[in-house]
């Protein structure tokens, strides 16, 4: 049983340094934020749209939950984050 | 997603109100399996936050609805310790509905314990192990009410003695604890506690001492500490019963009959031998 809890720990996800931002943060939720704004633009205007960049993008934005609560001015942006792309989803078929 | 950020302190509190009821609608209302497992697992990362709790309340039933059915779809660690999340946060309110959760908690456990650990590289003995821990905090929750926890006890019997042989070891620490708990809570000074539950005090007296034939003891040696609360509780709560015979249909050799006073101090002996 041992085992499986101590698989299970190694998939833990590496913190860095504290109170130092990762240079490629800001950037990858702008990317995020563009591409999400893009995809809903396409899907409001009739075009064809392939959600699995959606979803990538959502998963790995979820990911960072614990990278992004260590800097308030990135976490205080993430209301609108979700929102602009998160809450629809939850209404969605 | 809502669940990863759960401890995000939205300020628009319309907005987690929306999120959250999202969520439940996700829950009770989606027909996708993995939607509601989600939903239901990202509602539990949720309760950390008061709003959420409050929301959900009176929705209770049908999430422990929703709970039972998922899980006897799909064997899933973190779904049953998301359903011990709700039980934790909602304790108070699960009296009502206590005896149709640890029925089912039961039933699950049963089944769980017996898939080869092979065939889904042990999640089902996870989640099997959430099952105890769950069915162990729902009766924590439901300790002052006695003839419920009594009606607990019978549905739970079965998986105590379970847990004392070496199939469910696993989950001896919570299986100690429900005894301590039954035990304790169940009976009044000077009423006897019953032979079935006297049966566990002997099972655990075994499986900690062990036999003649067992050099380092009982396989469930190393938890004597926490075995110790529930013999001292058996003890104090009938001791008239612990002076007197084992009942006829327990005793390991009925030509020889024993008490549970002799049955002890044998134990006792084997430990102190072992322990040397």
């Amino acid at each position: 049983m041992q085992e499986f809890k101590k698989l299970r720990a190694c998939g833990k996800k590496a913190k860095s340094p504290k109170d130092v931002k990762p240079v490629h943060l800001v950037p990858f939720l702008t990317y995020a934020d563009t591409n999400l704004r893009e995809y809903t633009a396409k899907v409001t205007s009739g075009e064809p749209v392939d959600w699995r960049i959606k979803e990538a993008l959502l998963l790995l934005v979820g990911h960072l939950a614990d990278e992004i609560d260590r800097f308030p001015d990135i976490r205080n942006n993430m209301q609108d984050f979700f929102k602009t792309h998160v809450i629809q989803e939850l209404s969605s078929q | 997603m809502y669940g990863e950020y759960s401890d995000f302190e939205f300020s628009d509190k319309a907005h987690m109100t929306a999120a959250v009821e999202g969520m439940y609608k996700c829950l009770s209302e989606n027909t996708h399996i993995p939607v509601k497992l989600e939903a239901a697992v990202g509602l539990s990362k949720m309760l950390k936050n008061d709003i959420a709790e409050d929301i959900l309340r009176p929705g209770l039933p049908q999430i422990i609805e929703n709970f039972i059915q998922l899980m006897d779809q799909v064997d899933s660690e973190e779904l049953v310790s998301a359903f011990e999340v709700f039980m934790s946060v909602y304790a108070d309110e699960m009296g009502p509905h206590a005896v149709k959760i640890i029925t089912h908690l039961v039933e699950q456990y049963k089944r769980l314990v017996s898939i080869d650990i092979e065939d889904d590289d042990g999640e089902a003995l996870l989640a099997a192990q959430g099952c105890i821990c769950a069915a162990r905090r729902l009766i924590d929750a439901c300790c002052k009410n006695k003839a419920l926890l009594l009606e607990l006890r019978t549905i739970m019997y079965p998986i105590l003695m379970h847990g004392l042989t070496p199939d469910g070891l696993d989950n001896i620490e919570e299986v100690i604890d429900m005894i301590v708990m039954f035990v304790f809570y169940c009976s009044e000074p000077g009423q006897p506690i019953p032979a079935e539950m006297w049966r566990l005090y002997s099972g655990l007296l075994s499986i900690i001492a062990g036999g003649e034939v067992d050099p380092e003891g009982g396989y469930a040696m190393e938890y004597i500490e926490r075995a110790v609360f529930a013999f001292i509780n058996f003890i104090a709560k009938d001791p008239t019963t612990f002076t007197q015979l084992v009942a006829q249909e327990f005793q390991l050799d009925p030509a020889n009959p024993v008490t549970y006073i002799q049955e002890t101090f044998k134990a006792i002996d084997r430990i102190l031998v072992v322990s040397n």
